[in-house]
């Protein structure tokens, strides 16, 4: 049997919403009218309701707007839809490798906000201190933060694996403190700047300005989110973490390199929190502060709203969570909510779903084995 | 006759202290926290106790619902920062006695605890790691726009909150015909507390609530199996860990005169090191909490005071690794270095001795026994 | 002494697609020890999950005495006087014997967090009732040496001991164990079986025991169901079970005698 038919087993056991049931080792049959009842291919069916939701609002609100307000109204409405795609997409990439790395080890990594910061600072040496090119920098940030992600997987948090949860979570705290301290060691002198090369042009179709950086960020986003679900969907490598991610010992036994997938999940949440990292600097017009390394916190409700165990979850949740705060920053002027409000939009946003679907939008509900 | 010989042995385990050692320690202790002001000649360092006493009675706090229930909570600072500006609205600006002023710290820091509680802890999972980080971020922007209350950006002043329990002022103490300054009555007030809430936790921890949180934390099933709501006793710890918090934050406010909004970053910053208190000092232990407490409180006030021990030149940097002489020679200056070794620490003490140093103590006890 | 009968009417129980019981139909007579066997992934720890509310059954009534179990939670089950163990050990390993005993007694006792925190009156009165309720407990489980030591540094036969201690210690009406012989050699699966028959006998409580050790199922069950599939084969007799055609086939195999 290939390893991609043995994975294919192992993912229709145990992940909940199989494509097609598959009979368990004991031979056990559905009956047709039980196969008819059940929810069949139901995540991705959520997954289509909430988009067409939340398409649907848009569409609403952009009525409403555009009824109340006239041009003007449309206009506002769809820069700052713009804005808040563009803010979400960061967001995206940031709740991506958290998730990624909760689905391999079921733990909460804190430590995404000192790769953000160590890989912003990385992107910095190589592009502006050592004049290399862009891509040729970014690439060599990335790949230096993945190995890095790796190598501190290896080190560190696999000896968490057998401890319990919340020991790992506080391992993570730590990492992004002495992460945060290296960083800011090395790179002392105030007022760094690293203004990548997309400069500050724009277009502006129908009044609307969309600035380069903001198709370099969405494009970017989706180019590196997109070649990860080929990743996992076709790469053997990917595969591996799929099955490690639904059953650490079943895939064990059928031959996946457990391990290897642990430190892949560390790598490639040090890969993305690099991109997002630069990215932000550059919204913000260049300026490196260490602060950048906390924005990753702000991704943490969106993992929360797409769900958990969700990679597309995690994507839909980072958009909303930006579009939410961008139009609330544009929108909402109450006195009594106090100066940029927006900035605590992300978690008021979490917390109703928490008590309404604590495992996300997406997510699915874990049926506890014991 | 061997099960009245057994039943015996285990009656004795519900009194307070488990071995005449522990008790005679916890008496040493007692004696030497009530002479420390007499004996110690020196207001910065009687400051640094204060701190130190209040941060172990909130540490205290968060080793009941980290150590003993398994819960992380980055929002603990959030807490003290609530108890804080509750001693400067309550105490400072209304007036109200030392008691009363505390005591309402105390509630808000419970109110809010059981207003946040549910949304994480209603369900099993780590879900509180990610609300405590909203109740940090929410409680900064509070801070910075209640303006009424808090001061807005100006902060607010809490010296003048008054700090007498009837006769005995512990603004201008006098005991025994002596007289004590601002710091040692603060001190005495700080580590009465501790006190107060070492007995509190240690009573919980010993009977039937605190053993419902140690199971919740090692298996929530087979807990919820044998009738323990694993919802309600989280909720449970999370409020009591947060009113600890917080009237330890008042006794911070006092202290420090001066109240000022923090960033959300500090304060995350804050938190983090209270769980490198309790993981350095002992998981669910209480005497690990004031441990790791002073240490860790000390820790960079020490390497302040002491920079010239870590001035040496960092091979291949060509840098000392503190500078003493001007603050951004070195590779590090004395406050970033000391919340790397925080961040060190926490990693060190997890991975080689996750039960911190309650654990080398009780190495040292059986090694000892097994010698005599 | 009111009927403690246990009915399971018509559960079923699926995941994600897959059925785990289907229909199964179950009545324990009160003071009745239970047989349950049935060949591996045959849903035997899901029936117990299904009573203790961790699994909600999709179709079906469980109740206990004609009050109804399904839909509660794992603790309102609990409080109804229902104990078990499980087939994993769930043992709460930093903890002592007696801390792990005592907290079977939780549903029985009542100190709070105000009365705890300052030791009044009753939260040191309950205290010691109830350890010294565990403290026999201790000694009939033959754990004496070991009662302040933690569970998690104990043998895996101690281990196992202390669970059905920690279900003992809950005063249950009903008691679920989960395979609590299995991995045991045979001296420790001897004593096992002389507790489980006493605790059957003198406590009169009923007894529901999964098993993969039929010889010790067969001596200790009035009754045993054999389930396969998710459905049961048959309830009867010990001997007449054993002798059923589909079990021997499904589980028991030719060797059989
Ligand atoms: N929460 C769950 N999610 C998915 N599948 C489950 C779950 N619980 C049980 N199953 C499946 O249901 C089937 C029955 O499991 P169960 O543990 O009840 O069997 P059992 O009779 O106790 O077997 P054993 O003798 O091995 O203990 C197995 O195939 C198992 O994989
Ligand atoms: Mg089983």
């Amino acid at each position: 049997m290939s390893l991609r038919q043995r994975l294919a087993i192992i993912g229709s056991q145990f992940k909940k919403n199989a494509d097609q049931p598959v009979e368990l080792s004991s031979s056990r049959q559905l009956s047709s009218e039980q196969q008819k009842s059940l929810p069949q291919k139901s995540l991705p069916q959520t997954t289509v309701t909430y988009a067409v939701w939340i398409l649907g609002a848009l569409a609403a609100v952009l009525l409403v707007v555009s009824l109340a307000d006239g041009g003007d109204g449309r206009e506002k409405f769809l820069q700052l839809l713009v804005g808040g795609i563009a803010l979400g997409s960061i967001y995206a990439l940031l709740s991506f490798g958290f998730v990624i790395v909760y689905k391999a080890t079921g733990v909460f990594n804190l430590a995404q906000g000192g790769f953000v910061l160590l890989g912003t600072y990385l992107a910095y040496q190589f592009y502006v201190d050592w004049g290399w090119i862009f891509g040729l920098a970014l690439a060599a940030t990335v790949i230096v933060m993945a190995a890095v992600g790796a190598g501190i997987e290896r080190v560190v948090m696999r000896k968490m694996l057998t401890k319990p949860t919340f020991t790992a979570i506080m391992v993570t705290l730590a990492i992004l403190i002495v992460l945060e301290q290296i960083t800011r060691s090395i790179w002392n002198s105030p007022g760094l700047v690293l203004a990548a090369p997309w400069g500050t042009g724009r277009i502006q179709p129908g009044g609307v300005t969309i600035r380069y950086l903001d198709f370099w960020t969405v494009g970017f986003t989706f180019v590196l989110l997109g070649a990860f679900f080929l990743f996992f969907r076709y790469s053997r490598l990917g595969l591996g973490m799929r099955a490690t991610a639904f059953d650490r010992e079943v895939a064990s036994a059928q031959g996946v390199r457990v391990g290897l997938s642990f430190a892949l999940s560390w790598a490639i949440a040090a890969a993305v929190a690099t991109v997002a990292g630069v990215l932000l600097t550059s919204r913000s017009g260049g300026a490196l502060t260490p602060a950048v390394g906390y924005v990753a916190l702000r991704a943490f409700p969106a993992m929360i709203l797409g769900g958990l165990d969700s990679t597309g979850g995690a994507v839909a949740g980072g958009v909303i969570i930006g579009v939410a705060e961008v139009m609330v920053q544009g929108y909402v002027d109450v006195d009594w909510l106090g100066e940029s409000f927006e900035t605590v939009v992300p978690y008021l946003v979490m917390l109703p779903i928490l008590l309404w679907r604590p495992h996300g939008l997406f997510g699915t509900k874990a049926v506890e084995r014991v | 006759m061997q099960v009245k010989k057994a039943s015996a042995r285990s009656n004795l385990r519900t009194q307070f202290l488990p071995g005449w050692d522990a008790r005679v320690a916890v008496l040493a202790v007692v004696v030497l926290v009530a002479l420390l002001p007499v004996l110690l000649d020196s207001p910065f360092w009687m400051n640094v106790l204060v701190t130190a006493g209040a941060y172990s009675g909130a540490a205290i706090g968060l080793n009941l619902l980290t150590g003993y229930t398994g819960q992380v909570s980055l929002g603990h600072a959030a807490f003290l920062t609530i108890g804080g500006y509750a001693a400067g609205y309550f105490g400072a600006s209304q007036g109200w006695p030392l008691v009363l002023w505390l005591g309402m710290g105390a509630l808000c820091g419970a109110i809010v605890g059981g207003l946040l509680g549910p949304f994480a802890l209603r369900v099993k999972g780590d879900y509180l790691v990610v609300v405590s980080l909203a109740l940090l971020f929410i409680t900064s922007h509070v801070v910075e726009n209640w303006d009424s209350v808090t001061g807005g950006h100006d902060g607010i002043s809490v010296s003048k909150a008054p700090l007498a329990i009837g006769p005995i002022d512990f603004g201008n103490l006098r005991l025994f015909g002596m007289e004590f300054s601002r710091e040692e009555g603060l001190f005495y007030l700080a580590w009465l507390l501790v006190g107060i809430f070492a007995v509190i936790a240690r009573n919980i921890v010993r009977s039937r609530p605190g053993r419902a949180l140690q199971a919740i934390r090692d298996r929530d099933t087979a807990a919820e199996v044998l009738g323990v709501s694993s919802a309600r006793y989280k909720i449970a710890a999370f409020v009591l860990s947060s009113s600890m918090a917080a009237t330890a934050g008042g006794v911070i406010a006092v202290a420090q005169r001066f109240l000022t909004p923090n960033e959300p970053l500090a304060e995350l910053f804050i938190s983090i090191q209270f769980v490198a208190i309790i993981v350095v000092g002992g998981v669910a232990t209480i005497y690990g909490s004031v441990v790791g407490a002073v240490l860790l409180v000390a820790l960079p006030e020490v390497i302040k005071e002491y920079t010239h021990w870590f001035d040496f030149q960092v091979p291949f940097f060509d840098r000392p690794l503190v500078s003493s002489s001007g603050l951004d020679r070195g590779l590090f200056n004395p406050g970033s270095f000391s919340n790397l070794l925080f961040g060190l620490l926490l990693v060190g003490f997890l991975i080689l001795w996750p039960r911190g140093i309650a654990g080398w103590m009780q190495s040292l006890r059986t090694l000892l026994r097994r010698k005599t | 002494m009111t009927s403690t009968e246990l009915r399971i009417e018509n559960v079923s129980f699926a995941v994600g697609g897959i059925s785990i019981l289907e229909n199964v139909n179950l009545t324990v007579r009160p003071g009745e020890l239970m047989g349950i066997i049935g060949p591996n992934g045959a849903g035997k720890s899901s029936l117990f999950n299904c009573i203790s509310g961790i699994y909600m059954p999709t179709a079906g009534r469980i109740s206990l005495a004609q009050q109804t179990l399904t839909g509660l939670s794992p603790v309102a089950v609990a409080r109804r006087g229902i104990a078990r163990t499980f087939q994993n050990l769930a043992l709460f390993e930093n903890l002592n014997v007696t801390d792990n005993l005592m907290l079977g007694r939780h549903r029985l006792m009542k100190t709070g967090f105000a009365t705890a925190a300052f030791w009044f009156g009753r939260a040191r009165r309950e205290e010691v009732i109830h350890r010294q309720a565990c403290s026999e407990l201790v000694d009939l489980l033959g754990l004496g040496a070991a009662a302040n030591l933690p569970v998690g540094l104990l043998p895996y036969g101690a281990q196992k001991r202390v669970e059905l201690g920690r279900a003992l210690a809950a005063s249950p009406d009903v008691l679920l164990l989960d395979e609590p012989v299995a991995g045991m050699n045979i001296d420790e699966t001897e004593q096992m079986a002389t507790i489980i028959g006493s605790i059957h006998q003198q406590l009169n409580i009923t007894i529901i025991l999964v098993e993969h050790d039929v010889h010790m199922v067969v001596g200790l069950a009035d009754r045993i169901c054999a389930i396969n599939f998710g459905q049961v084969v048959t309830v009867d007799e010990p001997q007449a079970v054993v002798s059923h055609p589909t079990v021997i086939e499904a589980y028991l195999g030719s060797e059989w005698s």
